[in-house]
């Protein structure tokens, strides 16, 4: 475990800054009601959706040959399509709404809803095809090749189709799981291709759209809007960002067996408005780790000039993380997440670390007010992987709160037993950080100890 | 954060599902799409540009027949022949049609009849549009009455 040079740049002690400095603001606070608006939004978007393929279909059309799979057809494909928006809109990363539901949940989100378009897209494909087959009284392959070779713009949409199922098919978790990250990731960009591609057949085929102006109009109004969204908030804010705070690496240091801290540098910091527990998404430009963004949490809120993060080596980019050479320009993604005090509810809290989730806790517990006494628990396998026990024992102690190390392997430690460590927990807002297989084990122990969903607050640590 | 969806929220969404559907509805029903056409021979309700081609005259006798423009009507394009004598009309036939796919040509082929009687019991290009076919309608009303215009009608 190699340590790059040492030069001396000591993280200012957290006894000498007892409440948060004055330098560097907290994120701005989320509104629940950004989040409510923009699904009523959508959901009514759907309804019309819908109701464009039923308005523009009549019952004569319906019963002439192949008119009723025409009509799934259409239905099916203004559906799909529409979803598809939505699966674009969830990761477009609009800071009012990530703010509220956290980048996790947008993705789980994301996750859940994937089905629905390629499946009612796919539907589409299928559905259209028999149906002009049936009406021209020919084969189903021989109709798919008049329909890609003849219809205005419908080839570029085939090809988009197909990239759109392989796509699908890759992301299936037993296909994902042996690919590289890396290579998945890439594939999954194509997405942004598919889409472009398949735009154009829609308005000038679908029967919702063709002599409606209007109907156009709003169409590609929407999809324009969506991509201004993305251009936006994934691209234009971070290079932004970046262009403004200027970071670079400046030392890396052990901080315990396989955990190392990365200090980094930058202009301009007590304008980047960060709250405790919230992470970036970081691009190292050095040679190999450039082409790649990987998440770190803050381990302690920014104290201008300086950003701290702290990472577990467990695989390649994590070792070369761990080589960083000081100077290294560093382009940012962020601030994200909804692991931070804006999201508490109660007065009181408790932290629940697990392993290198110490490094959100640790700086979320700079952003606790003193009234909220929290009550932190460490939990690490062997006692040399407790990192930060000092500084986080500092910022309890401030805040009138208590430490508890839960030291062992897993099968040693029961985790009911955080009831007796922690009586009140049930009037507690509870924060766990860790790995995912730890947060989803401790969720499952709060739920069955009584603590409420809305009182818990997870940050799963996963690539 | 919740992660659960409580039951007022799922009923929420499917309030704000069915307005955007009835809100469409409502439009729909108030646009003039479906409803009796009467159409100036300057005016089209297609997309794209209007192709003319040159319209043919004949002349013998009383009895006089033209056919209007070719007209696209979306899915195709459209061109109908009128017989008149004096200022009635003998006879309205298509002259010339030509689809995008078969789906239109079958239903093109089926409405023709509905149009062709309905121009001859009105005498003239106002036709009501025959519904679940209204590109079709529009584009032979307006092909009739172009044909019609250069009869003098």
């Amino acid at each position: 475990m190699a340590t790059v040079t040492s030069q001396g740049h000591a993280w200012p002690d957290a006894a000498t800054h007892k409440r948060r400095p004055k330098s560097s603001p907290s994120a701005p606070a989320p509104r629940p009601w950004v989040l409510q608006v923009a699904i009523i939004a959508l959901a009514i978007g759907f309804g019309a959706t819908i109701a464009l393929a039923v308005t523009d279909t009549t019952w004569s059309q319906v019963k002439a040959p192949g008119g009723a799979w025409i009509f799934l057809g259409s239905l099916t494909g203004l559906a799909g399509t529409y979803l598809a928006l939505v699966m674009v809109l969830l990761v477009s990363r609009v800071p009012a709404v990530e703010r509220v539901l956290g980048q996790d949940g947008l993705l789980a989100w994301h996750r859940r809803l994937a089905p629905w378009p390629i499946s009612l897209i796919s539907a589409h494909v299928v559905f259209v095809t028999i149906g002009y087959a049936q009406s021209a009284k020919t084969g189903f392959w021989h109709e798919f090749g008049v329909l890609t070779n003849t219809f205005p713009q419908v080839l570029p949409a085939t090809i988009g189709f197909f990239i759109m199922v392989a796509i699908a098919v890759v992301s299936i978790r037993a296909i994902r799981q042996r690919i590289p990250r890396e290579r998945w990731w890439a594939l999954h960009l194509f997405m942004y291709l598919a889409l472009a591609i398949s735009f154009a057949h829609v308005i000038v085929l679908g029967p919702s759209f063709v002599g409606h102006p209007l109907t156009q109009l709003l169409w590609i109004a929407i999809w324009l809007a969506t991509a201004g969204l993305v251009l936006t908030y994934r691209i234009g804010l971070p290079i932004m960002r970046s262009m403004r705070h200027r970071l670079e690496v400046v030392e890396v240091r052990e901080e315990a067996p396989g955990v190392v801290t990365v200090i980094c540098r930058g202009e301009r910091l007590e304008r980047l408005a960060v709250s405790g527990g919230q992470f970036f998404e970081w691009r190292f430009l050095a040679r190999g780790m450039w082409w790649q963004a990987h998440p770190f949490s803050l381990s302690a809120l920014p104290r201008p000039p300086y950003l701290r993060l702290t990472v577990k080596v467990v695989g390649d980019f994590t070792a070369a993380v761990a080589r960083l050479r000081p100077g290294t320009r560093i382009a940012i993604e962020g601030p994200y997440g909804a692991f931070t005090s804006h999201h508490r509810e109660r007065q009181k809290a408790a932290l629940i670390a697990g392993g290198v989730g110490v490094t959100a806790v640790r700086s979320l517990l700079e952003d606790l007010p003193r009234g909220c006494e929290p009550v932190v628990v460490l939990r690490a396998s062997r006692p040399e992987d407790v990192v930060f026990s000092e500084e986080v024992a500092e910022l309890v102690r401030q805040r009138k709160g208590r430490v508890h190390e839960l030291v062992g392997a897993r099968s040693e430690v029961n985790l009911r037993g955080l009831i007796d460590i922690i009586p009140d927990l049930r009037q507690r807002d509870v924060f766990v950080a860790g790995p995912e297989q730890f947060v989803l084990d401790v969720c499952t122990t709060l739920t069955r100890l009584g603590v409420s969903s809305d009182a818990t607050h997870a940050e799963i640590y996963a690539l | 954060m919740s992660r659960r969806q409580p039951a007022n929220t799922k009923r929420a969404l499917f309030a704000a599902t069915s307005a955007g559907f009835v809100a469409v509805f409502a439009l729909h029903s108030v646009s003039p799409a479906g409803r009796k056409v009467a159409l100036p021979s300057t005016t089209t309700t297609t997309p794209g540009s209007t192709q003319t081609t040159g319209p043919t005259t004949t002349v013998s006798g009383a009895t006089r027949s033209a056919v209007g423009a070719n007209e696209q009507f979306g899915y195709g394009t459209i061109a109908v022949k009128v017989t008149v004598q004096g200022s009635q009309i003998l006879a309205v036939s298509v002259a010339n049609i030509q689809t995008l796919e078969s789906y239109s040509q079958s239903l093109a082929q089926q409405v023709d009849p509905i149009l062709t009687s309905e121009a001859m019991s009105a005498q003239s290009a106002n036709i009501q549009s025959v519904s679940g076919a209204s590109y079709t309608s529009a584009g032979f009303a307006q092909s009739l009455q172009s044909a019609l215009s250069q009869l003098g009608i």
